[in-house]
């Protein structure tokens, strides 16, 4: 019985074990957040155009990058969450989600490039700010 | 929803044990990763995984990346519950 405790214990340990490695490894370079700020915020600065060519490549260029972002991200952690997960940090996700969405209404349907700007904007903040805390959120669920 | 306690020999073994802990924690991982997370050779990693995929615990996903093939794995529905399970059945254990 002792035996069994003492091994079931060990084995909880090493789970735990795992969850720090598993957190420890899940961290977001710097400039990713920046950089996929700038992306959406395009998109969403590009809504305040005339410019058809404009609104058709900007969605392009946001993709391909996004893409690789995602990624570059994999490759250097070795490891994949998504981000529509339960917890606090799939909350982050649907939020920021939500507000990009929002932001993006804004800048379409005022349709100008003095309303589109200040959206695109604030999407890079919104974006560093609820994905860095997203970040700390899902190392603090992993972890448990 | 509470998970059944239900030990799981599959799950039990110190390598496998841990190879699951890591996939439990995220939705995929490279096997290089954890074969560094485990500290194992790729061969028994390689064994391992092959135990977990018979069980319908593991899933094995390849993918090129640069013209490199990289293997991902990620943990089944079922492995996902077994695991929890087990952990279930280890928390109950010690009390």
């Amino acid at each position: 019985m002792e035996r069994d405790k003492l091994d079931a214990n060990a084995a909880l340990a090493a789970i735990a074990g795992q969850r720090r490695e598993a957190a420890e490894r899940l961290v977001t370079p710097w400039w990713y957040h920046p950089i996929l700020g700038v992306l959406v915020g395009a998109l969403v600065a590009a809504q305040g155009t005339d410019s058809f060519a404009l609104k058709t490549v900007t969605p392009l260029l946001v993709a391909a990058g996004a893409g690789a972002l995602i990624a570059h991200y994999r490759r250097l952690t070795g490891l994949w969450v998504s981000g529509y997960r339960r917890g606090p940090a799939g909350v982050l996700t649907v939020a920021l989600t939500v507000g990009y969405l929002a932001l993006y209404g804004v800048a379409a349907g005022f349709g100008s490039l003095a309303a589109s700007i200040p959206a695109g904007a604030v999407v890079v903040a919104l974006t560093i700010v609820v994905g860095r805390a997203f970040d700390e959120a899902l190392r603090r669920e992993i972890v448990g | 929803v509470t998970t059944a306690p239900q030990f799981d020999a599959v799950i039990h073994a110190p390598n496998r044990l841990q190879i699951c802990a890591l996939l439990a924690a995220v939705d995929s991982a490279e096997f290089a990763t954890v074969r560094d997370a485990v500290g194992i050779s790729d061969s028994v990693l390689s064994k391992h995984v092959a135990t977990l995929q018979e069980a319908g615990y593991v899933e094995i996903r390849k993918a090129s990346v640069a013209s490199r093939v990289r293997t991902w794995l990620a943990l089944t529905k079922a492995g996902r519950r077994a695991f929890d399970a087990h952990v279930a059945e280890l928390k109950r254990i010690v009390g």
